[in-house]
Order: C-alpha cells, then structure tokens, then sequence
C-alpha cells in the first residue's frame, strides 16, 4: 500500500491534534553564527530580527570562539571530514584517544568513552553495565534521556522525589536485596537550575552500597571552582562512578558526548553500549575543537568565573525588577509564568523588543509550571544583560505580573 | 496409545532449547495505564508488584523535560 491517502491522513490528523493542543514545535532560523547576538528569521520566511540570545547552552561562549573555530579547521586540514566508520571497526584516530584522555584528566575520573552525543551516552550506559538482577534509583526529574536509557535496560526501575534525601534512603534500604543499586541524578537540573546535592547522595551510596550516576550535561566546564562539575562543586571528585556529559553545551557546543568514570565500567560499554558500537565515531573536527576547548578550560577560568558573575548579576536585576525566579546558582535560570499561553505571549513580545527566549510548557515541564527559561553565557556583556532587563521589565509590565507571586499570576491567568 | 502432540508453545519451548535458550514461563499480572494516546504496561509476581512497576514508568512519563 505504500503511503496511501488513509496514511496520510491518518497522521496528518495525528499532527493536525499537535497543533490544536499548541504542541506544535517550531524552528527558527538563526542566519549568524551561535553567539549573545544572533540574526534570528522567525517566523520563516520574515525578515532576519538581531536580537540577544537567552536560551542557547552556549554557557561559555565557546561555540564560535576563535581558537576552537581555528583548531576545528586543522583537524579538518589533518584528520578529514569524517571517518565512515565505527569506533572498533576503523573509525578511531590518535585525537580521539587523546581526548578521551583529556576528559578522564578534567573529570577527574579513571577513564572515558566518547559518545555520539549524551543522549546516546544516556542511551547506552545502563544497559551496558547492569542486569535483572539491578535496581535503577533515579530522581523524578532527571533528563529524558536518561528515562530512555532506563526503559532499554533490564535492571529495575524506581525514582525518588526530586532532591529528596529521606526518600532516595528509604528507596535504598528498599532494595538491599538486588545485586547492585545505582543512584542516577542530572548534576544541574535542566528545568529548574538547582543543582543535585551530590554530597549527600554519595554519603548515602556508600552507607547502602550503591553506586552514582550523574549526567553533567549543564555542568561540565563551568560548575565547581575550576568547572570540572557538580562533583566538584558538591567535593565529591573521585567518588562518582559513572559521569555522562555532553561536548554539545558548554564545551564547544558542536555534538558528542561521552561515558566517564570507573574503568571497568566504561571498559564495559566499549564492548556493549549499543549507541557506542552501532553509530558512526565523532568527527575529526569535533574532536580537534573540544581538545582545544578543553585547553583553554585548562589555563585559565577566567570564562567560568565571568559567567558565575553573569548568572548572579541577571538573577539579581530579575528579582529586583520583581520577576518570579527559581532560586539557585547555575546559570539556568527560570522565569517563572505558570499558564503556558503567558509564557509564549511573553517569549513573543520579547522577541519583538530584540530578546530571544522561549516559553516552555507542559509536557516540556509539569502542568501549571510554565515558564521562560533563561540562559546565560559568558559571551553576555554587561550591557547586554541590562538592554535585556529592560525589555524584560516593559514586557512585565505590559502583562501586570511585576512583583507578583505565584498565586498572583495564576489568579490572574490561570494554569 | 497414542501420544498428544506438543503444543506450539511446547515446539517453540525446544527449539529454544536446542538452541542453547535456558527457558521458563509462568503466569504472571499485567498492569496497564492509559492516557492521552500513551500507553504504559507493567508485569509482575504479584498485582502490587505489577502497579508499582507501572507506577514508575508513569511517572518517568509526567513530563518530557527540558533539552
């Protein structure tokens, strides 16, 4: 039958029913490279809109940076395009050892596997290293792929409540009898921000026996003194036993990701992650970019330490302007709207004053916890986080939600 | 006397095993959750072991979750 009208419209209709219920997910062009300023053509076909950009996981402002940009042109010039392979087969070259290396270092843990990106790291891990015999213990908010990872695997699966030590206790004594027990956590939560109280989850792991996962995906680079992650943050380096992370954000922002942590266990996925064996290795151009991005981490913090400065600056001209925020210290920062339609008109009339945000609503976070999730980089100057403010606040002010709480803004709009 | 013939199950039973599969089967309850379209399905020894099971893939599912 090939794909006959019934087909068709069978899922015409199915995307028909996306649009009604305002799900439907859009893409903007951007026609300028990734960077505080971009040329943004929303809705296609208009005219490109300059505007500061808000929302990109460009946390470090490394993804056009100069001397990555230079060094992902000499591993271009030196090591090709592409490898048209896997791993195993012949798709490994000395820079991808090198790097795996480099992020073991920087990590401080005792070996890496690269990835095609976290979510495949996500995607792979758990099965890999556990069996039935297993339980899977993860926080209720961590990343959607880390969900995905635990439905391909066979081990048992459980959450505790978000951040919740009591009951990640009592889920641990709960199940004393399983061979292993892994306790799975994002490093910064990328919904709300906050980061994981890795201290007391590792303190916990080792009372009950239990092994740590994190994902420090909005972490790597950036959080911890010297931005090595939320273990560093939390002074656990060393006692997390699996980190996955993503060269996607801070790192350059390119693709990749990778599997760090103890040797056996990545040692493990090099020989069963199916994201690993059956995906083509990261590009030679990549890998030469996120080796120099991890030079530059090396020498200086400099980067790091402007964005912690960017994050406490814009949380401060935000809250003093009245805005509903997420208490915390990352750069994530969310504005806190509740009804989805809110967030978009806001998100939209943003855009219009030159400042690129997206509302996000349910099922991308819960029901009534709709919100504009701001992000920030250290390519953001002073200036442009105080022209932002000041759109932030006209637009606040147009909608009556300036200085209001959260019951406030629901009794006004609803959820 | 006349013997009955294997069931299917039973045929697929030994082929498995001639293929070196260790196999069992055993009644098990199965717990199902319905909404919007999405369905989760949960299996267990026992009905409650079944829907705490279920209970966990639903709520891995309240929502997507930022990129």
């Amino acid at each position: 039958m090939a794909y006959a009208t019934g087909v068709r419209e069978s899922y015409q209709k199915e995307l028909s029913g996306i649009r009604e219920a305002g799900l439907f997910k859009e893409e903007r062009y951007i026609r300028s490279v990734q960077a505080a300023e971009i040329d943004v053509e929303y809705p296609a076909g208009a005219p490109a809109r300059h505007a500061i950009n808000l929302c990109a996981n460009n946390y470090l402002g490394l993804s056009s940076h100069p001397d990555v940009v230079k060094a992902a042109h000499e591993g271009l010039e030196h090591r090709g395009y592409g490898m048209s392979s896997v791993r195993f087969i012949c798709g490994t070259q000395d820079i991808h050892r090198e790097l795996e290396q480099r992020l073991t270092t920087f990590l401080g843990t005792e070996a890496t596997l690269l990835f095609p990106s976290c979510m495949d790291a996500n995607a792979g891990v758990f099965e890999a290293v556990l069996s039935d015999k297993d339980v899977m213990i993860a926080d209720r908010l961590v990343h959607a792929s880390i969900v995905d990872g635990m439905r391909l695997c066979k081990a048992m699966q459980d959450t505790f409540k978000h951040s919740d030590m009591g009951h990640l206790e009592e889920k641990l004594q709960e199940h004393q009898d399983k061979r292993f027990r892994v306790v799975i956590t994002d490093g910064v939560f990328s919904m709300d921000g906050d980061i994981a109280r890795l201290d007391e989850i590792v303190a916990l792991a080792e009372k009950y026996n239990a092994m740590v996962c994190v994902d420090d995906s909005h972490a790597t680079g950036f959080i911890g003194k010297t931005g090595r992650g939320t273990h560093e943050h939390c002074g656990v380096v060393g006692k997390i036993d699996i980190i996955t992370t993503t060269l996607g954000k801070a790192m350059g922002g390119a693709s990749g990701g990778c599997v760090s942590g103890r040797k056996e266990l990545v040692e493990l996925c090099r020989q069963r992650a199916r994201p690993y064996l059956f995906s083509n290795t990261v590009a030679p151009v990549i890998v030469a970019g996120a080796i120099k991005v991890l030079d530059l981490l090396s020498a200086s913090t400099e980067r790091r330490d402007k964005l912690e400065w960017n994050a406490k600056y814009w949380r401060t001209l935000l809250t003093e302007a009245g805005f509903d925020i997420k208490a915390g210290e990352s750069p994530i920062v969310p504005v806190m709207l509740y009804n989805a339609k809110l967030a978009q008109d806001v998100a939209r009339d943003l855009f219009a004053e030159g400042i690129y945000v997206v509302g996000f609503f349910f099922p991308v976070v819960a029901k009534g916890q709709a919100r504009i999730r701001t992000q920030l980089s250290a390519a953001h100057e002073k200036a442009h986080l105080d022209r932002a403010i000041a759109a932030f606040k006209k637009v606040g002010a147009k909608y009556g939600i300036l200085g209001k709480k959260k019951d406030e803004i629901i009794q006004q709009y609803g959820l | 006397m006349t013997t009955k013939p294997a069931a299917k199950w039973e045929q697929v039973a030994e082929r498995l095993e001639e293929d070196g599969w260790a196999v069992k089967s055993e009644k098990v309850w199965l717990a199902e959750a319905r909404k919007d379209g999405h369905i989760e399905q949960a299996t267990g020894k026992t009905r409650d072991e079944a829907f705490a099971q279920l209970c966990q893939l639903t709520l891995q599912d309240s929502c997507e979750g930022c990129p």
